[in-house]
């Protein structure tokens, strides 16, 4: 049995128990998969996964965690199914390290991946009203069509990954893939060889797009705040909602600062940005930064507190004490 | 007709205009003002922020408030101070939104005083597409690749070459002070025999009426369900244009402005007692797709759509304009 039959088949299972399982279903452009929020068998039926399935779809654990409740209204306890790549595993144990989600209360129906495309680099091979069918992973690299592909398609979080095989699932007996060593922070390392200046200007031109759609926050799943700080304007405002560069890097800054040591690399914030603006480059230096003080890797021990969620007596920053 | 060849775009400068044309920047295609005629962008379907920004800037101061000694406050009111600019290479779909726009921005007696000023003092050279953007549907919803509404001068793309035909009094003008050539031969034969391709029909005539009985929750619930709540599809929308109002505060100066907001937004609705009647997904959805395809239709006697299939095209979660609309529909 496939990977995706065995999906199926387990989605099938939790659909009757959970309140609903995310998959993946095929969307109507560019041949990319989005979530299908799955009720009845019949939708389980729908779900497709391949290097299409970018998505992360932990986002929904957290999007249905903020809906309102209607008056006498009591959540509904039951779990919630969802379908997760490794990087999307890892984001289930950061919520569940900062208490967002109990670990029973989450299905995992982790899928081993090879890789996910990177939509951008593929409209601008293919090109943007592109007839290609189908993309698959054959056995070394991506198919398109069943040929090659024309170039280098590979998503840039998935140079890092170490993850392939998910490190958490509740269901057992996929058919697990390759791992190759993973990159690195070799990106990051190449940006801060920039100089200063030339990173300032480079970040000035790139925040300067910014429309303030709040897309990469909406995406994110670990920004599950009631309430983000960029959104309170009254009484007191932390910054204006003009789409003006101070403001501009006052969002983007704060929100990187906000993701320091828990952002997984997932990639969302960069693949949802209609501006294309890099910002897996904040959140990966932020990573590193995080891991050469503190030896901390988001998504790694769920055991452990989280960066900015807990303090440790042993901190070499010393003055709290 | 006139004509001229690419690399003599230095003319549309000479005519004593101040020029908004189609810019990369750093991947990003929008109109902004340009000073050397190499900034300006012809690859590319459609822009990414939509040709409103010219008219209707994300951010606009309206007027300062000052405060004199702590007794007196003086309020100047600051108009766009806009020069005769020539707006060129707009596609035909953003040329189509003006239609509402101009009526929206003039509805019942109001006139607004920014929008108008540079309204009146651009002269639109709108650009045939050649190429089907993915995702639109401007044929479906009285556009199309070649549609010369709200055009001053229609511009033809024919190889290498420009060629300009005038459609107002505004553009005919423009293009006398440009001092170009006439069109002759092939390039007259081919602007005038130019039949882009054109993407496929979607039938919407009837969608205004069939939506008038969709207000109830369970139409919407299943199509927002995956929506994020970003603002992508309405801030890059060319008819959408709706603002909020801040002041920008600094010591005992202020600047009253006005950017765009979106009705995908959390606080777009929020009442002063902290009421929010749009509180779920669904609510806003149905906003964004009843305004477009109910409430202008039957106020203004148009779509408030123009078919460019922005929002299908950008929406990180594939949330699909027509495709949402026909499961309304049903």
């Amino acid at each position: 049995m496939s990977n995706v039959d065995k999906m199926r088949e387990e989605a099938k299972k939790l659909v009757s128990e959970c309140r609903f399982v995310v998959g993946y279903e095929r969307g109507t452009f560019n041949h990319l998969d989005r979530a299908l929020i799955a009720k009845t068998p019949e939708d389980v039926d729908k779900f497709v996964f391949g290097p299409t399935s970018i998505p992360n779809l932990t986002l929904y654990a957290v999007t249905d965690f903020r809906r309102p409740l209607k008056r006498g209204e009591s959540p509904d306890a039951r779990p919630i199914g969802i379908v997760c790549k490794g990087c999307d595993a890892k984001t289930i144990v950061e919520l569940v390290r900062e208490h967002i989600h109990a670990r029973d209360q989450v299905k995992i129906i982790g899928m081993p991946c090879k890789g996910t495309i990177d939509p951008k680099k593929f409209a601008m091979l293919y090109g943007e009203d592109n007839d290609v069918k189908q993309i698959t992973w054959g056995p070394d690299g991506f198919l398109v069509d069943g040929q090659a592909p024309k170039g280098d398609l590979l998503a840039g979080k998935c140079l890092h990954c170490k993850v392939r095989n998910p490190s958490v699932t509740d269901v057992d007996g996929m058919e697990q893939v390759d791992q190759p060593e993973a990159a690195g922070f070799e990106g990051i390392e190449s940006f801060e060889a920039m100089d200063p200046e030339d990173r300032w200007r480079f970040f000035e031109g790139q925040f300067s797009k910014c429309i303030r759609c709040y897309a990469c926050r909406n995406a994110c799943p670990l920004c599950y705040c009631h309430q983000c700080s960029i959104d309170i304007q009254k009484p007191f405002n932390w910054t204006q909602k003009f789409t003006e560069l101070p403001d501009n890097t006052f969002y983007h800054t704060m929100r990187a600062l906000h993701l320091a040591g828990r952002c997984v690399d997932c990639g969302e914030c960069e693949r949802v940005c209609p501006m294309d603006i890099p910002l897996r480059l904040l959140n990966g230096k932020m990573a590193k930064v995080a891991y050469e003080n503190f030896n901390i890797e988001s998504g790694e021990d769920p055991d452990r507190p989280s960066l900015l969620g807990g303090c440790d007596p042993n901190d070499k920053e010393c003055f709290i004490w | 007709m006139k004509v001229m060849d690419k690399t003599q775009l230095d003319k549309l400068f000479g005519a004593g205009y101040e020029v908004i044309a189609p810019v990369n920047t750093l991947g990003v295609v929008e109109y902004i003002k340009v000073t050397v005629p190499a900034q300006i962008e012809f690859d590319f379907y459609n822009s990414k922020k939509p040709a409103k920004s010219a008219f209707f800037p994300a951010t606009e101061k309206m007027f300062d408030i000052k405060m004199q000694d702590r007794k007196a406050v003086s309020m100047d009111e600051s108009l766009p101070e806009m020069k005769d600019t020539i707006l060129f290479g707009i596609r035909p779909c953003d040329a189509g939104s003006l239609t509402y726009m101009d009526q929206l921005f003039n509805w019942e007696g109001f006139e607004d005083p920014y929008w108008n000023a540079r309204r009146e003092a651009v002269t639109v050279f709108t650009l045939g597409c050649s190429k089907v953007c993915p995702n639109s549907f401007c044929t479906s919803v009285g556009g199309g690749p070649k549609s010369k509404t709200n055009a001053d001068v229609f511009v033809y793309e024919v190889g290498d070459k420009l060629v300009f035909e005038a459609i107002t009094d505004k553009g005919s003008a423009a293009l006398d002070k440009m001092g170009l050539e006439e069109a002759t031969g092939a390039e007259l034969e081919a602007a005038q025999n130019w039949e882009p391709a054109e993407p496929e029909v979607v039938d919407l005539d009837e969608t205004p009426t069939k939506l008038d009985d969709r207000w109830p929750d369970e139409h919407w619930v299943d199509v927002s369900l995956r929506c994020l709540n970003c603002g992508i599809c309405t801030f890059l929308c060319p008819t959408c244009h709706c603002f909020d109002i801040i002041d920008y505060k600094h010591r005992d100066k202020c600047a009253r402005c006005r950017v765009w907001d979106t009705c995908q937004f959390d606080d777009y609705t929020v009442h002063a007692s902290g009421h929010q009647p749009r509180e779920t997904k669904q609510s806003r959805v149905r906003n964004r797709i009843l305004h477009k395809f109910n409430y202008i239709p039957h106020n203004f006697d148009m779509f408030g759509c123009v078919g460019c299939g922005r929002c299908t095209s950008l929406c990180p979660v594939n949330i699909d304009l027509i495709e949402t609309i026909q499961e309304v529909e049903k």
